[in-house]
């Protein structure tokens, strides 16, 4: 679902970010990319998303070569990556409903479908019963699973999240976490970017660890520190 | 298709809305300065109409008697083609005379009916080698048998030529500019538009928007501009089009060879419309740059 071939980055002024890194990952894996800051996690999601290019080596995404997308064919590749932020990124002005609302609208979906596909969404993250709220009345981690839904409602193969806990606290993160879990039982591809070693411990999934843009350790069903010291 | 319509329209709105006041200066400075093209296109078509003769060349119209007989005629035609000072002439016979007539006194319809060829004269249309030959040609034919009168436009008329090619000049470019700045508050206004929408625009790109989907609005934001003001550019040449024709309307007027056409303010109007058009679309295609690339 997801390839990574010897991919180097090196940002103007010879920033390296990412160091002849492989990394392959199966339709349905849950993986977790984790490392100190600045040890290429961002990096590595943005050239998912190709918000930014490889300096060499190829990126596969769903079965397509995007190290040399045109960019008329990005929003194809956005609407099969599904993404979830720290900082949620939702429209402030816009209600709950029309968030998630307005992903299927800006594609082109017609109406019919989005009356019938967002309130399910809604619920798969239980927030069925906020549909005419404002973001800024909901707290962080309801605002975060709206940002799921969002994310979710298009159907995506594959869900990125950088750091979707970051701003959360622990009852909040295990509530995003069991909405990203069920999402992934449900057959997509999860990569999570984290800071967060309890959740990592906790769900015995997938662990990437990057340190100074090389993969430093690559285990089925790791811990955030190696072999649970930390 | 109808969902996609009606969102689009609504974001328009919305935007042109939220930047009521960049949209509203947006607006009339393309509505004055395509009011000012097209005004100065239209004095230009209704000076031309006035100069044509003097514009080709025409100095000397040799007025016929009316009842002057073909070998008069004939024998001045031989006369004009052996003349070293005539450079070209054209003959205009009484069909000729008479629709010439019925277009100087169109607005009087009692004249026009009255009037059958017969009653006109025939006319040569001389140009001479050079200006200063207009004089003597003029003194040769004058004398001639048949000939009734031979006219040299008025002096007036030139000095008005060259006044309003002076006019013409000035007012196309002070058209220019003020499209220019049209141009580039439209910019400014879909920039503004933009910003004001960024975090919808960033959404959108995330989600997968197709690039058409996202400029689609602020282009539209921008047509709209270009329309509104082009309307009522068209509006103010309409109301010149009336006015040329009521303030110059009299039949022995110095003017009275001026004059508009339907076909010329229609056509003024289409250029004026098109511009507007284009000034909304590059203005818009411009303010979007920074977005073409996602």
């Amino acid at each position: 679902m997801l390839r990574f071939e010897n991919v180097e980055k090196t940002y103007k002024g010879d920033i390296v970010a990412l160091q002849d890194v492989s990394v392959n990952v199966n339709k349905g894996e849950f993986i977790f990319l984790v490392g100190p800051s600045g040890s290429g996690k961002s990096t590595f999601l943005k050239l998912l998303l190709h918000e930014e290019q490889p300096t060499s080596g190829r990126i596969i995404v769903a079965g397509r070569d995007i190290t040399r997308l045109s960019h008329w064919k990005l929003p194809q590749l956005r609407r099969n990556v599904g993404t979830i932020f720290q900082d949620f990124k939702l429209l402030p002005t816009r209600t709950v409903y029309e968030n998630v609302a307005f992903a299927m609208e800006v594609i082109g979906r017609p109406k019919h479908v989005i009356q019938a596909q967002v309130p399910q969404v809604l619920e798969l993250v239980g927030l069925e019963d906020k549909n005419e709220r404002f973001p800024a009345e909901l707290s962080g981690g309801e605002q975060q699973r709206v940002s799921i839904a969002r994310a979710f409602v298009n159907r995506p193969l594959i869900l990125l999240a950088d750091e979707p806990t970051g701003n959360l606290d622990p009852a909040n993160t295990v509530g995003v976490m069991r909405i990203l879990d069920r999402i992934n039982r449900a057959g997509t591809t999860v990569c999570m970017a984290t800071h967060n070693g309890r959740i990592v411990d906790a769900m015995r999934r997938r662990v990437v660890e990057l340190d100074h843009g090389r993969v430093v350790r690559d285990e089925a069903s790791g811990l955030y520190g190696e072999g649970g010291e930390q | 298709m109808w969902a996609r319509f009606k969102y689009f329209s609504r974001e328009t709105v919305i935007s042109l809305r939220r930047n009521l006041l960049m949209t509203i200066a947006g607006v009339i400075t393309v509505a004055v300065s395509l009011a000012l093209f097209g005004g100065i296109l239209l004095l230009s078509r209704w000076v031309d109409h006035g100069t044509e003769r003097i514009k080709g060349g025409v100095r000397l119209e040799v007025f016929m008697n009316v009842d002057a007989t073909d070998g008069q005629i004939s024998d001045i035609r031989a006369s004009l083609e052996s003349d070293q000072d005539v450079k070209s002439f054209r003959f205009f016979d009484k069909q000729d005379a008479l629709s010439e007539f019925k277009r100087i006194f169109r607005k009087d319809p009692d004249l026009v009916k009255n009037i059958t060829a017969d009653a006109l004269p025939t006319s040569f249309r001389v140009i001479p080698t050079t200006a200063e030959k207009t004089n003597s040609i003029q003194n040769r034919f004058q004398v001639q048998p048949g000939v009734d009168d031979v006219a040299t436009p008025e002096e007036a008329l030139r000095g008005l030529l060259d006044a309003t090619n002076t006019a013409r000049i000035i007012f196309i470019g002070l058209s220019l500019i003020l499209l220019l700045s049209s141009l580039f508050l439209i910019v400014n206004t879909i920039r503004l538009a933009t910003f004001a929408r960024r975090r919808e625009i960033e959404v959108m790109k995330l989600v997968g928007a197709s690039n058409w989907f996202i400029r689609i609005p602020f282009m539209l934001e921008g047509l709209v501009q270009g329309l509104i003001g082009a309307g009522l550019a068209v509006g103010v040449v309409a109301v010149l089009k009336v006015g040329f024709d009521r303030w110059f309307s009299s039949p022995t007027g110095f003017f009275r060879e001026f004059y508009l056409t339907t076909g010329d303010a229609v056509s003024v109007a289409l250029y004026v419309f098109a511009l507007g058009v284009i000034i909304g679309l590059i203005g818009s295609t411009i303010g979007l740059r920074r977005f073409l690339r996602v």
